[in-house]
């Protein structure tokens, strides 16, 4: 993917947009390249490119100033949490200002009365955890990056994580927001109470990848941790074997707080990198984690156990202290690091489908990885049908980049085919932009466009990340009218 | 007024782009059974959905039911429980306090975004949609969402149409998440407590790890925490509840827990009196006994019911509070109150949604014009 050449009318008044954020943070704005240089990309750090200038707000007055000077002197803006995106959301453009919120960083309530917390949008998704965990509590959604994602790049981009077929994404664990409007308007949505009157305004700006305005505060909801949890590792000769048995756990009524599938690739390179124990000849790995009262536990690790035989499982462990739950853990989380072990480079795809057709998906992909003629390894988050495919490749070899992506557009449009989506947590960005046709049709797309327009009509805000082409809002707003005959000649009328 | 009633989106499309050409607005329905609640619309014609009907895709183990928008939630309801699943976020049933007959269609259910007892615990209705269909004020279809549990590919619209109350856009199909219906469950009732204690006791339930799935406290009646799951879990818990509140409480085995919640579903408790007005108010939780004490001060004879630990508060009003008044005595930035059951010409008279701030409510128009330019769909519902 080529990012947009800057807009040299922009570039040339450089100077005097880097003047005007001075006055409005003085000691927050980074204009010497050398400093930028750590701005120039996000995860997705095949894209990379130097930002316009970088400003880091300290308080909401400062980011609703920063907003309305952009507007009046038709400046883009970036907004960026901690930058870990994997789907280009937070990549620089270089006729843009990009708006870190990291200075954001306080903890301003906790209310475990209200079984609630209210933070600056730069803390941490674990830091939420660790404020409460002496009290029993956590936040749910669990990024794999939550050690560094900042939880308003969680709301940005309605992050979820290997918990969330139980405990739900961001957008289910968010009771409320303050935001900047590009008017320069700041607004209070939901609160320490539930559900906010009139439109959903939260609904929508949750997963809308900085389109939309900045957010500047934001409270969620906290859980008490469950008393215990305990895995159970299950390794199959066939992938569909393990399909069917997760098909079965579902059927049977058990929602496990974690269900994870590796395929044997996945498998092999975690076992290579961590030493979990994983079967390294099975086709399919899954692990399955109930969490609850030890006796429900219990009760359900039996059951779960029982239909892993049935469904032929020919490894079949369950955890019986922590160390071995986390040790089960420990190859899933590291899938990541260990592909990169086995090869220079790799792109890790998000696409979701419907649980049934995975073993179709599979065999297809692996159809496709020859084609393309380059390796793929899966890891899944089988509970919700989130497939994530680590393509690997070298990026010193001229063309596996673009073979990578091209291979990774086709898994897309499997997912799509198949009556699945284009992305089931890492957002679209500017990696899927161009996949969004593949899963809606123009009115479609119109349509949100149309939201794009009632919040930012100038389209200031991430430009090129979503959606393909912007509209003027104007066009978008017609209003299309065939006719005007009345329907139904025999119209029934009562 | 004269309804068109199309047995299938193209049919409802075709009667939108009648309508917009005509700029002539449209009342929106399913069977009406929520017809009474918000300001009354004014419109020469109505569109009803309930011609749209059917359950269109049902995998229980993909955890996704799809349906047109005028399936009755009966239906729906029956389809899941020969599965072994259901709607997790329990929506009530306004019927019985609305005077109407059933419990109306799905589009109606998202329309209104009705969510139960349980929506503290999983989740709201919006939590559980996953996309829809529909048409917008120039009379295109258009999707949004998926048919699967995990996606955030675009702007989620969804959320957006559920509990818009059909001012947005005509629904025609709607995908939501489902799950299994817990296997066993126990209700703890304890009697006659004061309401203070008694919210101050189902807070205490919800911050100890009992995993409780309703918390309710009728003003003068019942307070009940109910535990859901498999039975050997639900019998460990309540034994454990049970020590931590250290009252005299009694159990409500499986089928007896599920009669009280099905009749707090139907909001029983609060359908003596039909001339009272029906208030429902989101609040901080440790908020709500006080905002009860201050509107008692004004109508001695308020009656009040407390759901979500005192997240939720239902109020039986006298007709001589108004809602301005009953407003102010919520502490700014606590909550919000709208007004479910009224005379029409109270309700015409303004003030059934909260008011929201200048810029909350100019985004608001700008979004309702992104959808409907011509403003056709529910004319001034939710003013």
């Amino acid at each position: 993917m080529q990012l947009p050449v800057p807009d040299p009318t922009i570039v040339t008044r450089r100077r005097e947009i880097v003047q005007t954020l001075r006055e409005i943070v003085p000691d927050g704005v980074i204009a010497e390249e050398a400093a930028m240089r750590v701005y120039d990309s996000d995860g997705l750090s095949a894209l990379r490119q130097m930002p316009l200038v970088v400003v880091l707000p300290r308080t909401t007055d400062q980011v609703a100033r920063v907003l309305s000077a952009c507007r009046r002197d038709g400046v883009n803006i970036v907004p960026r949490g901690a930058g870990t995106s994997l789907s280009g959301g937070s990549t620089p453009l270089g006729d843009a200002v990009t708006l870190g919120m990291s200075r954001f960083n306080r903890i301003l309530d906790i209310d475990l009365d209200n079984r609630c917390a209210t933070v600056q949008p730069g803390v941490t998704n674990l830091a939420i955890s660790w404020a409460v965990e002496a009290d029993g509590f956590y936040y749910a959604p669990d990024p794999s990056s939550q050690i560094a994602c900042s939880i308003g790049g969680n709301v940005a981009e309605n992050a979820g994580g290997v918990h969330c077929l139980k405990y739900g994404l961001t957008a289910n664990n968010l009771l409320g927001l303050e935001m900047v409007l590009m008017t320069g308007e700041v607004i209070r949505l939901g609160g320490r109470h539930l559900d906010q009157p009139g439109y959903d305004l939260m609904g929508v700006i949750t997963g809308s990848e900085g389109l939309l305005g900045i957010i500047t505060e934001v409270t969620v909801r906290l859980l008490r941790r469950p008393e215990t949890a305990r895995a159970v590792l299950m390794g199959f000769d066939d992938a569909r074997q393990a399909g069917a048995c997760v098909a079965a756990i579902i059927a049977a009524g058990i929602i496990p707080a974690g269900l994870e599938m590796m395929d044997g690739p996945a498998i092999r390179a975690a076992e290579d990198f961590v030493h979990a124990g994983y079967p390294v000849t099975a086709d399919a790995l899954l692990i399955c984690e109930l969490d609850g009262p030890a006796v429900e536990v219990d009760t359900l690790i039996a059951r779960v156990e029982s239909l892993a035989r049935a469904n032929g499982a020919t490894t079949l462990r369950t955890s019986t202290t922590e160390d071995e739950r986390l040790l089960f853990w420990a190859g899933r989380k590291a899938a990541f690091p260990a592909a990169g072990r086995i090869s220079p480079d790799y792109l890790c795809m998000d696409g979701t489908i419907p649980r049934r057709r995975l073993p179709e998906v599979l065999e297809r992909m692996q159809g496709l990885s020859r084609q393309h003629g380059l390796r793929v390894a899966n890891v899944f988050h089988a509970g919700d049908g989130n497939l994530h495919p680590l393509i690997l490749f070298d990026a010193n070899r001229p063309g596996e980049l673009e073979r990578a992506e091209a291979f990774g557009a086709d898994i897309l449009r499997l997912c799509v085919e198949v009556g699945g989506v284009l992305t089931g947590e890492h957002g679209v960005g500017l990696e899927k932009r161009d996949l969004m046709p593949v899963m809606f049709g123009p009115e479609d797309i119109r349509q949100q466009q149309r939201i794009k327009c009632a919040f930012d009509p100038d389209h200031r805000l991430n430009p090129g990340k979503v959606y393909p082409t912007l509209h003027r809002c104007a066009e978008l707003g017609k209003l299309h009218v065939s006719g005007g005959h009345l329907p139904f000649p025999d119209l029934p009328r009562f | 007024m004269d309804w068109l009633t199309p047995t299938d989106e193209t049919a409802a499309a075709e009667a939108i782009r009648w309508a917009a050409a005509r700029r002539e607005p449209l009342e929106i329905r399913g069977q009406g059974t929520k017809a009474a609640v918000g300001t009354p619309v004014k419109a020469a014609f109505g569109l009803s959905l309930t011609g749209l009907r059917g359950i269109t895709a049902y995998d229980p183990a993909e955890l996704v039911l799809t349906a047109a928008a005028g399936t009755p939630v009966a239906e729906i309801r029956t389809a899941l429980s020969d599965a072994g699943q259901h709607l997790p976020f329990e929506p009530c049933d306004l019927s019985g306090l609305l005077g109407s007959e059933g419990e109306g269609t799905l589009g109606g259910l998202v329309s209104a975004g009705l969510s139960g007892a349980r929506r503290p615990f999983a989740g709201a209705c919006r939590d559980h949609v996953l996309g829809v269909r529909g048409i917008g004020g120039s009379g295109l279809p258009f999707r949004a969402g998926g048919q699967v549990v995990k996606n955030v590919t675009g702007f989620d619209l969804s959320k957006l149409l559920c509990g818009a109350w059909g001012t947005l856009a005509v629904l025609t199909e709607i995908s939501l998440k489902v799950l299994p219906a817990p296997e066993a469950q126990a209700t703890l009732i304890l009697d006659g407590l004061e309401e203070e204690r008694a919210l101050s006791l189902l807070r205490q339930a919800l911050r100890s790890p009992a995993d409780v799935s309703g918390a309710v406290h009728l003003s003068g009646g019942d307070t009940a925490l109910r535990l859901e799951g498999p039975p050997e879990s639900v019998r460990w818990r309540t034994q454990g509840l049970r020590d931590l509140l250290g009252l005299p409480c009694r159990t409500l085995d499986t089928d007896a827990s599920r009669d009280w919640w099905d009749r707090w579903q139907r909001l029983e408790p609060l359908q003596a009196d039909p001339d009272r007005h029906i208030w429902k108010l989101s609040l901080v939780p440790t908020q709500a006994a006080a905002v009860a004490r201050l509107l008692r001060q004004a109508d001695p004879a308020l009656r009040a019911a407390f759901d979500w630990g005192g997240g939720l508060l239902w109020l039986a009003t006298s007709p001589g509070l108004d809602g301005a008044h009953l407003r102010q005595a919520i502490p700014p930035g606590s909550g919000h109150a709208t007004l479910i059951r009224a005379p029409a010409a109270v309700r015409a008279a303004g003030g059934v949604f909260p008011p929201d701030s200048p810029a909350v409510t100019a985004l608001c128009r700008r979004l309702k014009d992104s959808f409907d330019p011509a403003g056709l769909f529910n004319p001034g519902r939710m003013a």
